[in-house]
């Protein structure tokens, strides 16, 4: 246990987030991007743990608490809008979204 | 796991104190009328649903009341969650204005496309809470929880119009943007909090802005801190709207209902400017020396990309997100001149006056786009995410006063004078000047001259040019008209006033 | 002598003007007795005023009215002898005239505009005469051009009225243009317009040329001087009182009055030029009179051949003849104006004095004032005209032959058409109906003639009935002695009696059967048609050509490519390149852009 530091916890949710947005950047499905986004939120989580860990302080992991509350409204209205968009236009590929431009 | 149990005896002892809550009424008013909201759309007869938006607007007078009446106190609030000063009176008042203009925008365009009224005050009073709130956060907890909920109920606006395909589009492109946008700012929070936690002393809490900066002082240098500084300011760079963050902005505003579009434009604009200087005078202020160089480069390519973008765009609504972008841009310059004159100065001085300088722009600017966006959202148009340049024309002949408040409208955001807009922008430009920051002066007297182009060219659209004959124009219902032509009015009467101010002081 | 008075002398006119404007525009008789009452009451405030004035006394008041940034606005008045004159004939000659119009515009449907409109001129000429400096006198000078405008173009609906009030104010502006960039000039030279601070400086550095020229601008442009003559004789579509007050008696007079006022900011060379185009335009203007038939533009020439002498005077340096003179001929040409209307009026508003005719002895008391105000206008010794023409003359004679030439055939062509004007118009035979059905006019009509005509055209030569403080400026009564100026004063009447003669020979007009061809060159408007050529011939072209160039350089270049063009590819561009609308752009934009500020931050660019 004691073989793990910081730093490589730091490593790992840095890495995680990394992953988060790359597929963020990547992929066209518009429920994987999401999910994408929601993978870079636990990055942070993972973050805040190991800071509060090591630090020797409670606050971070008191903050993971509302990060996850406000993770799950984020995820119940997101998850709305994709479904309703999904049922008014039956795409769900972020590149076909094509009601909007400059005409 | 014994120093963890004390740093929660910590946290307990930020109990609420005697007065807490009595600092906060307005918001608890305003957040206690959006759930009333739900409960009378229940109750409520079909008959009597008027009441659900007349009793939300006189909630909202009277919590404009109460912050108004709240004056000077100031203090740190719950155990130094929230820090109250004059300046966040001013800011609740903002973001209470900004809601009772898109409740009168929002009324009756709401009802006329099928969509909850209830509902959509509802959310609208939830989100001003929340923002107010956010204006006077000094806690990573309180900042956070209320920045994300009110992007949350913005989300909900945007995508509205659930039968409309536009509407539901910019739903989602601003809840992928603002998704992204959120992780950022977390983590650059997580990363300062961590760093701060590295470096402060047992007991204190290092989600505090007022720790974080402590720890900064002397840590500014390490590079964890700097990236998070660097997230923190990506993640509210999506808020103002301000380059390069702004790439959703011409599609959400043109597709989302045209009151969220100047709820977005104004509250939500306002609220990103709210957080950087909460950020930038809060936990970064030891950085500040690093910063405006970063401000500066945002704020010039914002006024650079805004401006131009905004250029031959054939859309109002996006063209007016484009104006949006370079408005972000002076602001961000009104804040990267409040941040240099801080680092060099360190008194106060001419610094003590650009804040206010900001919120004044602010002000004009929430008057001007809801003279502009009241007077799109009372006009007929086959669907509300197509209203191209030349729907406009002939406007002044089918709705003089309508006509008259957009042009008014336009002519402050374009700050032409005596509107307040040509007030606050050349308060601006002094606090430009005056932070001898002549690049960013350059580059914001050339947008200002850039943007009257299209700015013109949609005035020209509704006064010069006439419309094809034989369309017998739908009446217009006198509220959705005086909105409008009284905002343009008030912008007017605001510069005059504050040329006679001038003359005078 | 307390100064205020002259704030009632000032005040009183526009109070009756804005009653009569605002209140009594339906109620022609109710505004024509306030008007009347209050041109008598001016007048006799205005005596009372001079007869408490001291000869050489100085009335002076001054106030000020605001700032503006840190420059003070003051407004004064500065009641010396000259405008103690200039004040007794405006209010005296006015009121008169006032109670004439009673009488002349009985039958108009529009009384209360036209006495709003003398009380508001009686206001604007009295600001002049009043005012003591050049930034106060100049607004009053645009007021009496905007009081001429509306006078004129009283019978609008006439299609010769409005283009006449058009082309007094046009001629009229471009002359200001002069007088306010000379005011300008004032202000940046001297740093003061007020004339007891301008006198003090020009004394102790005399006052650029150009300095007078500009000034002399704002007096050829009211006093209708060569070349900006052409709109008074157009002037007289106005009602006839409206010819005598502004046309003859006061406002032309103002231009004098204002060279006067500021003669020691006149240069030599501007003398010069004053002498020799007044002196010239005396004589033309003059000879020009005897190839009219409306009996009003005959006597608009006559005018201006005056206006002509004056000018000259001033010219001399002699502003106290000049003014004597504007003072003499205000009374006898406002008597011929006022007689010409109780004829036109007795004529049932016929003008053409061809269908005139033996109306000596239907006109009686008319024929009187006329015949009176006539000798004093050929310079019959002893009447007021002969004081100030033969001085005048005499001082020529004195200074320039050829400009005392020109005068002197002034003077011959004066005798000339006043002769035919008599004869035409009262002797001989009625040559139309009109005129055997002439009538002697009301006592509103002829009592200011009798005033006027039998009374100040006589006697005012030897100052009897002038104020004191007044006459104390001017010079002194001549005692006749057989000059230069009475020789030719003399002879220039016995032509006139030769001319008598003349005109009886035909029932037409005898020079047009003599000589028709120089008949015609003296009826025909030289400087009318230079104008005509000049806006025909040179300035059409040239704005076409600009409004080309504006066409295809403002609208086209300018307006479709660097307006429209340009900023419509910017747009295009920038839109392509900062967001390509996709999803995943954005948050690539996102995400290099947390990389650049973190870049900025750690110093790694």
């Amino acid at each position: 246990m004691e073989s793990t530091t910081l730093a490589h916890h730091l490593l790992l949710a840095a890495l995680v987030f990394c992953a988060g947005l790359t597929g963020v950047l990547v992929r066209r499905n518009l429920l994987v991007t999401y999910m994408c986004l929601e993978l870079m939120l636990a990055a942070t989580m993972l973050a805040l743990v190991a800071f509060s860990r090591f630090n020797g302080t409670m606050d971070g992991a008191v903050l993971v608490f509302f990060v996850i509350t406000v993770a799950a409204a984020e995820v119940a209205v997101g998850l709305a809008l994709i479904v309703a968009l999904f049922r008014r236009t039956g795409a769900v590929g972020s590149d076909r979204l094509d009601s909007l431009a400059d005409r | 796991m014994t120093h963890a149990l004390a740093a929660l005896d910590a946290f307990k002892s930020a109990a609420p104190q005697a007065g807490d809550w009595a600092s906060i009424l307005p918001e608890i008013l305003v957040a206690g009328l959006g759930v009333f909201a739900l409960l009378q759309a229940l109750t409520l007869p079909a008959s009597g649903r008027w009441l659900i938006p007349a009793v939300a607007r006189v909630g909202l007078l009277l919590a404009g009341f109460l912050a108004y009446q709240a004056g000077e106190s100031e203090g740190a609030r719950f155990g130094g969650l929230l820090q109250q000063d004059a300046s966040t009176h001013l800011w609740r008042q903002l973001f209470l204005l900004c809601a009772l203009l898109t409740s009168l925008v929002g009324g009756r365009f709401f009802r006329q496309r099928g969509a909850d009224e209830a509902e959509f005050h509802h959310i609208l009073l939830l989100v001003t809470a929340s923002l107010m709130m956010l204006a006077q956060s000094s806690h990573v907890v309180t900042f956070f929880v209320a920045l994300e909920t009110a992007t949350v109920g913005l989300y909900v606006l945007c995508g509205f119009l659930r039968r409309s395909a536009a509407s539901l589009e910019a739903g989602v492109r601003y809840l992928v943007a603002g998704g992204l946008s959120s992780a950022l700012l977390l983590m650059g929070f997580v990363l300062l909090h961590g760093v701060a936690g590295m470096h402060l002393p047992k007991g204190a809490d290092p989600l505090q802005f007022a720790s974080i900066a402590a720890a900064l002082l002397g840590h500014g240098g390490e590079p964890l801190a700097l990236v998070g500084a660097a997230l923190v300011l990506a993640g509210l760079g999506f808020k103002l709207g301000a380059f390069p963050f702004h790439g959703w902005v011409p599609d959400v505003y043109q597709g989302a209902p045209t009151p969220t579009t100047a709820l977005l434009a104004t509250a939500s604009k306002s609220a990103g400017v709210v957080g950087l200087v909460l950020v930038v005078s809060g936990p970064l202020a030891p950085l500040a020396a690093k910063l405006s160089p970063v401000l500066a480069v945002l704020a010039g390519g914002s006024l650079l990309a805004g401006n131009l973008a905004a250029l031959g765009s054939s859309d109002t609504k996006r063209a007016l997100a484009l104006s949006g972008v370079s408005h972000a841009g002076f602001l961000l310059a009104g804040i990267a001149g409040l941040v240099t004159l801080r680092s060099q100065e360190g008194v106060f001085g001419a610094a003590d006056i650009a804040l206010p300088i900001v919120l004044a722009y602010l002000l004009a600017y929430v008057l001007g786009t809801f003279a502009t966006m009241g007077a799109l959202a009372a006009l007929p148009a086959e669907s509300d995410e197509r209203r191209p340049l030349v729907a406009l024309r002939g406007l002044i002949r089918r709705s003089p006063s309508l006509a008259a408040g957009l042009t008014l409208g336009i002519g402050s955001l374009a700050g032409i004078p005596p509107s307040i807009g040509f007030f606050a922008k050349v308060l601006i430009l002094w606090v430009l000047v005056s932070a001898e920051a002549w690049t960013l002066l350059a580059l914001a007297v050339v947008s200002v001259a850039v943007s009257i182009h299209y700015y013109f060219s949609i005035i020209r659209e509704a006064t010069v040019r006439t419309a094809p004959d034989g369309e017998v124009p739908p009446r217009i219902p006198l509220l959705d008209r005086a909105l409008p032509l009284g905002l343009g009015i008030l912008t007017v009467l605001l510069g005059l006033g504050s040329l006679i101010k001038a003359a005078l002081g | 002598m307390d100064a205020h008075l002259l704030h009632w002398i000032l005040l009183l006119p526009l109070g009756s003007a804005a009653a009569c404007g605002l209140l009594l525009r339906r109620r022609g008789a109710a505004a024509g007795i306030l008007s009347i009452a209050t041109a008598f009451a001016v007048a006799g405030l205005a005596l009372a005023v001079l007869a408490g004035l001291a000869p050489g006394q100085t009335l002076a008041w001054q106030a000020e009215i605001g700032r503006l940034g840190g420059v003070p606005i003051r407004v004064g008045y500065l009641l010396d002898g000259h405008a103690a004159l200039m004040l007794f004939v405006v209010t005296f000659v006015g009121a008169w005239i006032h109670l004439f119009s009673w009488g002349y515009m009985r039958d108009d449907g529009a009384r209360g505009r036209f006495f709003g409109g003398l009380s508001l001129f009686m206001f604007a000429i009295l600001g002049i005469v009043l005012a003591d400096g050049l930034l106060m006198t100049f607004a009053f000078w645009e007021l009496v051009g905007f009081c001429s405008y509306l006078l004129i173009s009283h019978y609008f609906d006439t299609d010769f009225a409005p283009p006449a009030a058009n082309k007094a104010f046009i001629a009229n502006r471009v002359g200001d243009l002069g007088f306010i960039l000379g005011i300008a000039m004032c202000l940046a030279t001297y740093g003061a317009a007020d004339f007891a601070s301008l006198k003090a400086a020009a004394a102790a550095k005399p006052a650029p040329a150009l300095l007078g020229f500009l000034l002399l601008c704002g007096f050829i442009g009211k006093s209708a001087q060569f070349p900006l003559h052409v709109w008074l004789t157009d002037a007289m579509a106005g009602p006839t009182p409206v010819s005598a007050l502004i046309h003859a008696a006061t406002m032309v007079a103002a231009g004098v009055f204002l060279m006067a006022r500021v003669d020691f900011l006149l240069a030599p060379e501007v003398l010069q030029l004053c002498l020799w185009s007044g002196a010239a335009m005396a004589a033309l203007a003059g000879l020009c009179a005897l190839a009219q038939t409306d009996i009003k533009k005959s006597l608009a020439y006559s005018t201006l051949a005056h206006l002509g002498v004056m000018g000259a005077a001033l010219g001399l340096g002699r502003a106290d003849l000049a003014l004597l003179h504007m003072a003499m001929h205000a009374f006898f040409k406002a008597t011929l104006f006022l007689g010409a209307g109780s004829v036109i009026h007795g004529c049932h508003h016929g003008q053409d004095m061809l269908r005139m005719g033996g109306l000596a002895s239907r006109m009686r008391l008319t024929f009187a004032a006329f015949l009176a105000a006539t000798l004093s206008n050929c310079a019959l010794p002893f009447l007021a005209g002969w004081y100030s023409k033969d001085a005048i003359l005499e001082a020529a004679h004195g200074s320039s032959i050829g400009a005392f030439a020109l005068l002197a055939l002034a003077a011959v062509a004066t005798c000339l058409y006043s002769a035919r004007m008599i004869r035409l118009v009262f002797l001989g035979e009625a040559r139309s109906e009109e005129a055997r059905a002439a009538h002697e006019s009301p006592w509103t009509m002829t009592l200011p003639l009798v005033v006027l005509g039998l009374g100040y055209s006589i006697i005012a030569g030897t100052y009897l009935g002038l104020p004191a403080a007044a006459v104390h400026v001017l010079p002194k009564p001549m005692a006749f002695h057989l000059g230069a100026a009475s020789a030719v004063g003399l002879a220039a009447l016995l032509l006139g009696l030769g001319a008598l003669r003349f005109y009886g020979r035909s029932s037409g007009d005898a020079l047009r059967d003599a000589a028709p061809g120089a008949y015609r060159a003296l009826e025909r408007r030289w400087m009318d048609d230079a104008y005509g050529w000049w806006i025909d011939r040179v300035q059409q072209p040239a704005i076409e050509v600009l409004a080309f160039l504006d066409l295809a350089l403002v609208n086209g270049l300018a307006g479709k490519v660097l307006a429209g063009g340009i900023p419509a590819l910017l747009g295009a561009a920038s839109r392509r390149l900062f967001h390509a609308g996709s999803v995943r752009a954005n948050a690539a934009w996102f995400t290099a852009g947390a990389a650049l500020i973190a870049a900025l931050l750690l110093g790694a660019l």
